[in-house]
């Protein structure tokens, strides 16, 4: 396995991150005001997120480290991948990290950084559309960087963008969420049908992430040798466990068993139901993008 | 200009692994280091089986994977053909180890950067054959431009047509390998 846990850390990262941004969006443009906590939470934590993440490439890197200024060298090939990914990820961080501290408002010490964030705020407008784009690329870019690589047939899919897209969505809100319950505003708390609205959206997000999962594996487990080799690491093979566990029960199963169980109650779960559904979520997240790296074969040469 | 490629007559290969030992000692590399490798393959359905050798190393394609997604152009195509990685802009992503069909790219972690066949490209340009051709005790390789009609490897792949590694993923792969008879 070239390609480990520091890279899926990384995808996950990255993911959750652009996620966050754009779970803040849809809230900000659909409803300004009950989702309020949730907003505040994913503008704040979207560039944070996506920090924590870009450390893991750099500490997987063989002269990352070494010699730092070779990584200028990144923005080298255009026609690579990897090097769009950097132009993304290092215009959408700062981005992300404007609207988190205009979402803080603190009062700075300094005056002047009092008025550059009221000028930056002037052109908040012009910054969302900036990084709804950015957040939309970064989201996409994670599962393009191997979706392009031919040397694993499991991957060289135009699925892979797909899923790695909408697991990113699915992470973020989930983020944001355990965010907002975690530390949550003084003045104004996400209500109880806000949290039954959500875990509405979050398992159809979740149903669409299987049907992508499975007919993923379905079509790759039939298309050659080593993409059918790959898929039985996956279902059966060394991998089975952490997959039927970490991707289908906790990224899948778990946060639509507390849904049904809402319909059923007819009352929503908040509080500690609400962060048990999402913080499964989020290793479902992570595991999908550590098997998805851990189940590379490479093509049959004869 | 040139194109070189290598056509590779497995039918005389014995297994000897002598080009993997000899590319090693031309290119220093540590013991466990292996830029051509040679798999033994077994074949057939019982009670008709065969075992045979297979040599892998960089196809240096011309339409090489491991160039395109390489983000600092470390990996890059010479207009001989050669496909070869400068160690001194490399970051050491392995987007080519895993990019590359073939495997050929090998990561060295010591290094921090990866390596595979150069088809000797200081050789090559001195006029000197590649060191796995020369220790070859079968002379089962032939090292040549394949864009000179009159060389001897043209020659080889027009008599012996020999099979190149999945062409069908686009790569374009330079290595000519004669199988014989199945």
């Amino acid at each position: 396995m070239t390609w480990g846990p520091y890279i899926a850390m990384y995808l996950f990262f990255a993911g959750a991150g652009a996620g966050a941004f754009l779970a803040a969006v849809t809230a900000e443009i659909y409803s300004k005001e009950g989702f309020k906590p949730l907003i505040r939470a994913g503008y704040l934590i979207s560039g944070p997120l996506v920090a924590f993440g870009t450390p893991w490439l750099l500490l997987d890197l063989g002269m990352g480290l070494r010699q730092p200024w070779r990584l200028i060298g990144l923005l080298n090939n255009p026609g690579s991948v990897m090097t769009l990914g950097t132009v993304v990820l290092s215009l959408f961080m700062p981005v992300a990290f404007l609207f988190a501290i205009m979402e803080l408002n603190w009062r700075w010490p300094l005056g002047f950084i009092n008025r550059a964030v009221a000028w930056i705020s002037g052109y908040r407008n012009v910054l969302l559309y900036a990084g709804t784009s950015l957040a939309f690329a970064t989201a996409i870019y994670t599962g393009m960087l191997i979706g392009v690589v031919r040397g694993v047939p499991l991957w060289n899919t135009s699925i892979l963008p797909a899923l790695f897209f909408i697991s990113a969505l699915s992470s973020g809100l989930a983020a944001a969420v355990v965010f907002a319950v975690v530390f949550p505003m003084e003045e104004r708390r996400l209500m109880a049908e806000h949290f039954f609205y959500l875990n509405q959206v979050h398992s159809l997000m979740v149903v669409v992430e299987l049907i992508f999962v499975f007919s993923w594996l379905f079509i790759m487990a039939g298309l050659s040798v080593s993409s059918g080799q790959s898929v039985s690491l996956l279902l059966t093979g060394n991998l089975a466990i952490w997959f039927w566990f970490g991707v289908v029960f906790l990224g899948i199963v778990d946060p639509l068993i507390i849904y049904v169980w809402e319909v059923i109650l007819g009352r929503p779960l908040v509080g500690y139901a609400m962060i048990i559904s999402d913080t499964s979520v989020l290793a479902g997240g992570f595991s999908l993008r550590w098997l998805v790296l851990a189940a590379a074969v490479p093509p049959m040469l004869y | 200009m040139a194109k070189y490629g290598l056509v590779i007559d497995l039918t005389k290969c014995v297994g000897c692994q002598a080009c993997t030992l000899a590319c090693q000692a031309q290119n220093e590399l540590e013991p466990g280091e292996v830029w051509v490798r040679v798999e033994s393959v077994e074949e057939g359905r019982f009670p008709t089986v065969s075992r045979r050798f297979q040599t892998v190393q960089c196809n240096h394609c011309d339409n090489p994977p491991c160039a395109q997604v390489c983000p600092t152009k470390a990996t890059h195509k010479r207009r001989d053909g050669i496909v070869l990685v400068d160690n001194n802009i490399c970051i050491g992503c392995k987007y080519c180890v895993v990019t590359c069909p073939y495997q050929a790219r090998v990561w060295n972690e010591d290094r921090g950067t990866p390596g595979g066949c150069k088809l000797c490209a200081t050789r090559v340009t001195r006029g000197v054959q590649p060191a796995c051709v020369l220790a070859c005790p079968a002379k089962a390789r032939t090292f040549g431009d394949l864009d000179d009609p009159d060389s001897e490897i043209s020659r080889l792949i027009v008599r012996k047509r020999p099979i190149r590694l999945r062409p069908d993923l686009g790569t374009g792969p330079n290595m000519y390998y004669v199988r014989g008879e199945k």
